[in-house]
């Protein structure tokens, strides 16, 4: 175990809909302010997705994702981490827009295709608010997010070019051999941070053992590197636990797992990263504060973003 | 509760997912071992030797949220500095705790000391506790005991007892396993590495156990210590060799108490936490009580979204009488 662990809080993400949580933030100003809520909490980054203000649906408007970032700047520290992600049917160009044009000092970088499903939690939630929620999940039973390697070679160059280190988004085994496939071509420079994601239905499921074998995997791959968890679903706590308890660090927040205990749901990102730092304290862990986090993951610091 | 509700293949990663999604791990049974054999108020002035300080100590943890006590009784003829081989000193701090806690479960040690022949380390048998720990293997440490200073007695020299062994033999413990059968007592098997469920499973054939198998299963440190070193891996491995039927409280010595629990209430076992594992609240802090180590399990479980066991239902999980032990 360390003595510091950075906690990562993603405050919306692209998974939920308004429909499955009436806490879920929406706007640029709630999601600032959650992301402020998640730092006064412990968090020292904040992983950032916008959505249309008045029907939530997930979208990549500039607009949006500024008003959010320089809403958080203003108030906190904390590092921001742009998702490019981006939507269905987007070019490698337009989902680097976000890195381009804000230059963050973080930004998720996913290491591979994956078929991303999501359809099967119409199968537990039948009331939407909105007629794009269903829909949208459904659309997910053949849907495959592309990463090609002609796509992440163009992500590794991008970043690179803005100094944004990149979190390797990491949802199944395979991935660590496409980011030890772009270090070895030199895309991709060392140390690198690495997010397991675990729990997607289309990436690997969330175990002690799963979870143990990604980490040796890729020691055996990359060698040494920084890591961090998330986990989807409610098997959140108990496997950020055991990153905490196997030298790593966690993602908690909305985007994840909307729950904060069995039967009740979080009101606020803050109030699960509240819940992981308590835990983590239990075990003699503290939170890195932001600039803490800025050291360990090896970042070009807030003065040097664009926004 | 069913007996499928707290035993189950821990290797069952699907059923693991399923549990904690419905919020169906068992209820967690939290054991204290508030003194032990071996440390004492040498290292931390607030570990309970005499009996009121233990009957004591076992009230308040009990209050906190313990359902068990494992307790050494010292010898007072010796300062208590180390474990009594009379069973009269244990039967006398088993009534002791008794009066204080109407039904928390009573479990006395045969591990004894590095100076006790096996029919001493039996003494506690007889002094009718509800589970006795059976060592699986011998002991070896790599420790020294430093000198007890006035008003301390007991050990007026420091002890190496880095050439000293506690011998356990296949035959011992089907003698202790006998005895415990005998007498009604539930056995805790004491597994410190893998090997050394190979004499579980020789009591198994030898129909010497009864189901489910109750272990306690114990993490040391690369140095010092006998056990596996704990870490995510050692432990999943350990678990992963259970055999059928089993029930497993983790024991993590020293700094791997607090990580090898947590992994415990994560995975559906259970814990044993105090003084006798680890004398400290935090690096570099000593704890003032057993019952402080007691309400950083609950702690815990509660984060980690487990019940705490009460004594009736760690009993009920563990096949011990209902009925409370009388002294």
């Amino acid at each position: 175990m360390k003595e510091k662990a950075v906690v990562t809080a993603a405050i919306t993400g692209s998974i939920h809909t308004p429909g499955m949580s009436q806490y879920l933030p929406i706007t640029p100003q709630e999601i600032a302010d959650e992301a402020v809520r998640a730092h006064e909490a412990g968090a020292a980054v904040c992983h950032i997705h916008v959505r249309n203000p008045e029907t939530g649906q997930p979208v990549s408007d500039m607009n949006l994702y500024r008003e959010a970032v320089t809403r958080i700047k203003s108030r906190c520290n904390i590092v921001i981490c742009i998702t490019t992600g981006g939507g269905l049917g987007m070019t490698a160009e337009q989902r680097l827009i976000p890195v381009s044009t804000f230059k963050p000092e973080l930004g998720s970088f996913n290491a591979g295709s994956i078929n991303f499903a999501l359809f099967h939690a119409l199968d537990r939630y039948r009331n939407f608010k909105f007629d794009w929620e269903s829909k949208y999940l459904a659309m997910t039973e053949d849907f495959i997010f592309p990463n090609t390697f002609k796509s992440m070679k163009e992500f590794a160059r991008i970043f690179n070019e803005n100094d944004t280190k990149p979190e390797f988004e990491v949802y199944d085994s395979g991935m660590i051999n496409n980011i030890a496939f772009m270090i070895e071509k030199g895309q991709v420079k060392r140390p690198v941070y690495v997010q397991f994601v675990m729990g997607v239905l289309g990436g690997i499921t969330p175990s002690s053992e799963n979870l143990l074998f990604l980490v040796d995997y890729a020691k055996k791959l990359i060698g040494e590197f920084e890591f961090s968890v998330c986990v989807a679903g409610r098997a959140q706590f108990p496997i950020c636990t055991q990153s905490l308890l196997i030298g790593g660090n966690v993602r908690v927040g909305l985007e994840d797992n909307l729950y904060l205990d069995r039967g009740t749901m979080a009101k606020s990102n803050g109030e699960q990263v509240a819940k992981i730092v308590r835990i983590a304290r239990e075990l003699g862990i503290e939170p890195a504060s932001a600039d803490e986090a800025r050291k360990i993951l090896g970042l070009k610091g807030l003065d040097k973003v664009n926004f | 509760m069913k007996y499928s509700d707290y035993v189950w293949d821990y290797k069952d990663v699907v059923q693991f997912e399923e549990r904690i999604k419905n919020g169906t791990m068992p209820p967690l049974i939290i054991s204290v071992a508030i003194t032990g054999g071996v440390i004492g108020k040498e290292a931390n002035p607030n570990l309970p030797e005499s009996p009121e300080e233990q009957a004591d100590e076992a009230y308040a943890c009990y209050k906190a949220g313990a359902s068990a006590v494992h307790i050494h009784a010292r010898d007072p003829q010796k300062g208590f500095a180390v474990t009594s081989s009379r069973t009269e000193h244990f039967f006398n701090i088993n009534r002791m705790v008794r009066e204080r806690c109407p039904d928390i479960i009573i479990n006395n040690t045969t591990g004894g000391g590095f100076d006790m022949t096996r029919e001493e380390r039996m003494a506690s048998l007889s002094a009718n506790p509800e589970v006795c720990s059976l060592n699986c293997g011998p002991i070896i440490l790599k420790a020294t005991l430093p000198a007890r200073k006035p008003p301390l007695s007991g050990r007026d020299e420091a002890v190496a007892l880095d050439d000293r062994i506690i011998i356990v033999t296949f035959r011992e413990t089907e003698l202790f396993s006998q005895a415990m059968m005998e007498r009604n007592i539930k056995p805790e098997l004491e597994i410190y590495n893998p090997q050394q469920l190979n004499v579980v499973h020789n009591l198994i054939r030898q129909k010497l156990l009864k189901k489910p198998y109750w272990y306690s299963v114990i993490f040391s440190t690369y140095l010092g210590g006998l056990a596996v070193p704990g870490n995510l891996k050692n432990y999943i491995n350990m678990i992963d060799n259970l055999p059928a039927d089993s029930m497993f409280q983790t024991i993590g010595v020293g700094l791997n108490q607090v990580p090898m629990m947590t992994l415990s209430i994560l995975t559906g076992g259970h814990v044993r936490v105090g003084m006798e594992d680890n004398l400290f609240h935090r690096r570099g802090e000593l704890l003032k009580s057993n019952a402080q180590a007691v309400e950083k399990a609950v702690r815990l479980a509660g984060e980690l979204g487990r019940e705490v066991a009460t004594p009736e239902q760690a009993r009920q999980m563990l096949g011990i009488s209902e009925i409370p032990s009388r002294y």
